[in-house]
């Protein structure tokens, strides 16, 4: 009847059952310390599993139970049943807290940040759970065996002293290697889908290099190309370094063009030549021609992603086109129109596309007054253009007026703004 | 993941060169910092006061230095993490505790010490410490601060070529070189507690433990490629002989001047002035300016390392790109740094040179607490695959570990007894 007085949930760290002793319960002898504790992840919180005894350099799987937990806090050791001691086997969707969780690096989800992390906590009932991460300063003198006395002298002195804890769903791990075998990192977030490449990025850029390659293995390509067209040069170039040549090129199929480009060029020859190797023969040439332009011309800033059209089809017919082009082309929202030859002659915007008749070929309706510029102008060029005309879009031709690429104010922003700025500087009194 | 070695294809030279100068820095940039203001303090200080008698030590202290920076610049390579990272990941929170007091306790040491030489330099040039201390306190932190960090390195860099300054002065003064290779190769020891005690500060102020956070940092940073590291560690090799080769003038020029008049000399301020009538004015405002050089270019990287190795260990947000309601700690450490350090140089009549020369004891003292946790991890299989130490290094720098253990120890049973 004891039992009733005792609440029957209470929260517990890590950090109270990591390195406690166990003894044998029949033999009174020592057997070992406690090393991890082993998690279920698959429900909404992962549930524990039991904890991993060490002794020397052999490690064991002890089941334990509600109770055991709450002798591991209140008598600061375990007690251990013989019997019920089973060999350490982690199946697939097992976790070691401590490998995974324990003093490593963890995105946080909401905040889009990276944190270490200094304990976990559970909720032992008659299930356990893991429910939290600690990230905060008491985690830290927890670990440090002072957060008593500390806290005795904060609140003595009225400071606050605020607990840290990111809730479980917010929490994806990224540790990539343990003492118990490799971390699997199954358990992803669906938080961490709704996340925008551009703070992904900012992750990736504070994560330390196995991890960040970790996080990467577990987006898929598109999301990936996403996110490293997002990401800092330095850091993309790093990333690429490590990757397999397979999924580099997988990636980078998935990347814009220029982008893509970019990339490449940066990498050494050696690597760059082996993953352009591996990438579809369409999006090769495409790239290597890229590859090819100078620093600082429109082909270097060109993407080779656009829709073209052949003059004598209808506007209906040109509309279909777009509607079916949108999903992989960005600049959908002009139309470039070609002669017999393949030589453009002008574009039509989707504006005057919707506006236009039907049955109406794109020779009577495209707009007269064409400005493209050739592969090696200067992007000082290309910017004065952009910044007289208000475009959005700018075409670039050879000599043959062949429709090479096409320069967007959108994805060429970072390579613009500084002849921008340069101009609104000049203007300015 | 774990590392294999990879086998390296033979590259047309050009090719080679370019890829080493885009590798380089992390240990050049190290070394040129060891030789600080503690440094040459040290070094003239064992000039003066030993002659050539310490210079046994400088062929296997460059070894030492150049091991032990090649393990860290490895561990860099390989893993992508800062020390402090690993120690935290392997050790857990209270050794990295430990660890990360004693390494706040002697660099601290060190940033008073680069104050002190910022005073020495300017009092030889005579300008006054409460005018020159605290105008270098804000130099260096705005110029951090302001992100014009990576521009300040390579001014500094290019300043430390007047490291040939040193160089210079030894044949000015026209030292003995046939004693010189003598005393390189002949081992000497003495039972003063004066000259053991020496010895442990050459060492702690040669491979002091800042250099090893503060290099694994920058390697992890840089992102260097583990198929170029080959290009790294020559980076690291370069640094430790220029360490070591500058560091040799610095004591033959003191013991060739200084030792051989009787000069006994407390600060590197005192060993240029004392420079001026033996080895000509000159030499004195190279020596000095060397001074400053030095202590300035470590009192721009120290604070900053510092603080980002602490934050580092401790999970806590760091790095000049963030804002300040971001990294807190972070920004009030490295202020902290600085505007104590200046104030407690610009305490009067406090024994700089004691306190600097002491500093670099310390170093001494806390380097084997950094080798040991720094030679389990290097060993580690999961981390390093195949790029762990090979049996002939673990037991060179295992025993380089115990060696410096044991000086210290012969040094405080010496002190007492």
């Amino acid at each position: 009847m004891m039992r009733e007085s005792i609440p029957r949930e209470e929260f517990v760290y890590l950090s109270s059952i990591i390195g406690r002793r166990a003894r044998s319960r029949e033999l009174k002898t020592a057997m070992g310390t406690i090393y991890d504790v082993v998690a279920t992840a698959g429900e909404m919180y992962p549930r524990l599993r039991g904890i991993v005894l060490r002794h020397r350099k052999t490690f064991a799987f002890y089941p334990a139970s509600r109770d055991d937990y709450m002798e591991l806090v209140s008598r600061r050791g375990l007690t251990v049943d013989e019997r019920r001691i089973e060999p350490l086997e982690l199946g697939a969707n097992d976790i070691s807290l401590r490998d995974l969780l324990w003093d490593k690096q963890i995105v946080d989800v909401e905040g889009a940040k990276v944190e270490r992390v200094n304990d976990v906590h559970f909720l032992v009932g008659d299930k356990q759970w893991v429910i939290h991460v600690d990230v905060g300063f008491t985690g830290l003198l927890r670990r440090l065996g002072w957060l008593q006395p500390v806290h005795g002298l904060c609140s003595l002195l009225h400071i606050p002293l605020k607990e840290e804890l990111i809730a479980w769903k917010f929490v994806q791990p990224v540790s990539s290697e343990g003492a118990l075998g490799p971390v699997r990192l199954t358990i992803s977030s669906d938080y961490m889908k709704k996340l925008h490449p551009g703070d992904l990025a900012d992750i990736l850029e504070d994560l330390d290099k196995p991890e960040r390659q970790t996080m990467l293995e577990a987006m898929d390509d598109e999301t990936a190309a996403e996110v490293l067209e997002e990401t800092d040069e330095e850091t993309v170039k790093a990333i690429f370094e490590e990757l397999s040549t397979d999924r580099a090129a997988d990636i980078l199929e998935e990347m814009e063009p220029n982008k893509a480009a970019d990339v490449l060029a940066s990498l050494s020859q050696d690597t760059s030549d082996e993953i352009i190797e591996e990438i579809e023969q369409e999006a090769k040439e495409d790239l290597q021609e890229l590859i090819a332009y100078e620093e600082r011309t429109a082909g270097a800033v060109m993407t080779t992603d656009f829709i073209e059209i052949d003059s004598r089809a209808t506007c209906a017919e040109a509309l279909a086109a777009v509607r079916s082009a949108a999903e992989e082309i960005e600049a959908y929202y002009y139309v470039y129109v070609n002669d017999q030859d393949g030589r453009l002659i002008g574009a039509i915007s989707l504006r005057h596309l919707l506006q236009a008749q039907p049955e109406e070929t794109l020779s009577q309706a495209l707009q007269p007054r064409l400005i493209a510029i050739s592969p090696d102008t200067p992007i000082s060029e290309a910017a004065e253009l952009f910044r007289r005309y208000d475009f959005l879009i700018l075409p670039v031709v050879d000599e043959e007026k062949r429709l090479k690429g096409v320069i967007s104010l959108k994805h060429a922003f970072d390579e613009l703004l500084p002849y921008f700025y340069r101009h609104w500087k000049a203007e300015k009194p | 993941m774990r590392p294999e070695k990879l086998k390296s294809k033979v590259l047309p030279l050009w090719t080679r060169i370019t890829i080493f100068f885009a590798v380089m820095g992390p240990g050049i940039i190290t070394a040129n910092v060891d030789n600080d203001a503690g440094g040459i303090t040290t070094y003239s200080q064992a000039g003066a006061h030993f002659g050539l008698k310490t210079l046994w030590i400088f062929i296997p202290m460059m070894l030492a230095l150049i091991m032990v920076q090649e393990m860290v610049n490895r561990m860099g390579v390989v893993t992508g993490k800062g020390l402090s990272d690993l120690i935290r990941e392997r050790f857990g929170v209270r050794w990295t505790f430990y660890l990360m007091t004693a390494l706040l306790i002697t660099n601290f040491g060190n940033i008073i010490a680069e104050f002190s030489g910022v005073a020495a330099a300017g009092e030889i040039l005579g300008i006054p410490r409460w005018v020159t201390v605290p105008l270098a306190g804000v130099a260096v932190w705005g110029l951090v601060l302001a992100g014009t960090y990576a521009i300040v390195e390579k001014v500094f860099l290019v300043a430390a070529l007047f490291y040939v300054a040193y160089i210079i002065t030894g044949f000015r003064v026209g030292a003995d070189w046939g004693q010189v290779g003598q005393a390189l190769v002949t081992p000497a020891f003495e039972r003063d507690t004066a000259y053991i005690l020496m010895l442990i500060g050459l060492f702690g102020t040669t491979i002091a433990p800042w250099m090893q956070f503060y290099q694994q940092a920058s390697v992890a940073e840089k992102n260097i490629a583990l198929k170029d590291y080959r290009y790294s560690r020559l980076d690291t090799i370069l640094g430790g002989i220029v360490v070591c080769v500058v560091a040799l003038f610095i004591v033959v020029v003191c013991a060739q001047t200084l030792h051989q008049s009787g000069i006994r000399i407390e600060t590197a301020g005192q060993a240029a002035q004392a420079l001026a009538p033996l080895a000509g004015r000159f030499s004195a405002l190279l020596f000095a300016f060397g001074l400053l050089n030095a202590s300035l270019f470590a009192a721009s990287i120290l604070p900053l390392s510092t603080s980002y190795t602490l934050c580092e260990g401790f999970g806590w947000e760091s790095g000049l790109d963030k804002k300040f309601h971001e990294a807190r700690q972070f920004y009030i450490l490295y202020t902290a740094l600085i505007v104590v350090g200046v104030l407690i140089v610009l305490i009067p009549d406090l024994p700089l040179i004691r306190v600097m020369f002491l500093s670099q004891v310390l170093n001494g003292v806390i380097l084997p607490f950094i080798l040991f946790p720094m030679l389990i991890l290097v060993n580690e299989r999961r981390l390093m695959g195949d790029y762990v130490n090979s049996l002939v290094y673990n037991v060179i720098c295992w025993a380089l570990a115990a060696g410096l253990v044991a000086l210290s120890l012969i040094y405080i049973v010496a002190t007492f007894f």
